[in-house]
């Protein structure tokens, strides 16, 4: 029994996940054009595995967060949603924050298109946050599922 | 189990290497200031590079940025009771290049290369700062290309002054 209790609050990172689908906002379309002066980042979240609510060790939570660029909220990411961020060509940080951080700098240049995927990982009170700069072709791919999100600020070129 | 704890907190950790090694300090006869096309941020030059615009400048630097992350399963990292007392649950390797490229003539005449690697162990109790492991990557690099032009200051201030007698009118270093 004392086994069974040690193994409990692990096990409970597992227990009430649910699938939800993001049912609001239209699929993905890429951006008609891209400015040659600017570079596009895809902001996007898979809708598979460990979506909607989550058990944690502590009680039940929700593993939404907001990704932040250049330290403004840009969207809040669902699950199985997506942003599209047209940007200077600089060096510019992503990041979230839950109870831990994850951020990453891009060296954005002119012309190029680039797919920063969300994910997260497993926490004490809150899930972990985790953003991921993937492969053009495994961006492509993946973010044909995803829906598009409302940004989440009004100061970013969010088209 | 407490000794278990702590040497599984203490493999959060993170590490730097380094190629190639750095030579033995030297001190430049002369303070360097070699005229290199670049476009970033200032911070990732080395002390002796200075960014110019005019693209005919004798040097060039530049650099570049790898991301790779190893995750656990989520699903084994979740099942596994050592998670809680700090296992690891991923690796981020973070790996820059930089380039000092030296034109003589349109030619290229010596090139220094550093390659350095930040790596992170992850626990659940650990942030995931790519961007600091990127800085600490970026800034190795750049002390590791100052020490290369150090060590190499009297041919670079030949061919420094070979290029100032050819310097185009006009060309302004950037503020």
């Amino acid at each position: 029994m004392r086994r069974v209790r040690g193994l409990a609050p692990p096990l409970l990172l597992l227990a009430g996940v649910a699938c939800v689908d993001l049912e609001s906002g239209p699929p993905f379309a890429p951006l008609p054009s891209q400015p040659p002066d600017k570079a596009i980042v895809y902001v996007y979240r898979n809708p598979k595995f460990l979506t909607g609510g989550v058990m944690g060790v502590v009680g039940l939570y929700t593993d939404v967060y907001t990704v932040n660029a250049t330290g403004k909220p840009l969207v809040k990411l669902l699950p199985g949603g997506y942003i599209a961020l047209v940007a200077e060509p600089r060096e510019t940080e992503f990041s979230a924050t839950t109870e831990a951080t994850s951020s990453i700098t891009l060296d954005l240049e002119a012309g190029e298109t680039y797919y920063l995927k969300g994910d997260i990982e497993a926490g004490i009170v809150r899930v972990h946050p985790k953003l991921t700069l993937v492969d053009d072709a495994v961006g492509a791919s993946e973010i044909r599922e995803c829906r598009k999100l409302q940004p989440a600020s009004l100061g970013l070129d969010t088209p | 189990m407490a000794l278990l704890a702590v040497s599984l907190w203490l493999s959060a950790c993170t590490s730097l290497n380094v190629v190639p090694a750095l030579p033995p300090s030297h001190e430049p006869p002369q303070p360097l200031s070699l005229r290199a096309t670049y476009k970033g941020d200032p911070s990732h030059l080395p002390q002796s590079v200075v960014a110019v615009s005019t693209p005919d400048a004798p040097f060039a630097y530049e650099f570049h940025v790898d991301y790779r992350r190893d995750d656990l399963l989520a699903l084994i990292a979740a099942i596994n009771p050592l998670t809680l007392l700090g296992f690891p649950v991923g690796r981020t390797d973070v790996t820059a290049v930089a380039t000092l490229t030296a034109r003589e003539a349109g030619v290229v005449v010596k090139r220094y290369e550093a390659t350095a690697v930040a790596r992170q162990t992850r626990t659940m109790y650990s942030s995931d700062s790519q961007t600091e492991l990127r800085a600490r990557a970026l800034a190795a690099v750049r002390d590791n290309i100052e020490a290369q032009i150090c060590a190499d200051a009297q041919y670079l201030l030949g061919l420094q002054a070979a290029a100032a007698q050819t310097v185009p009118p006009g060309a302004e270093a950037q503020p």
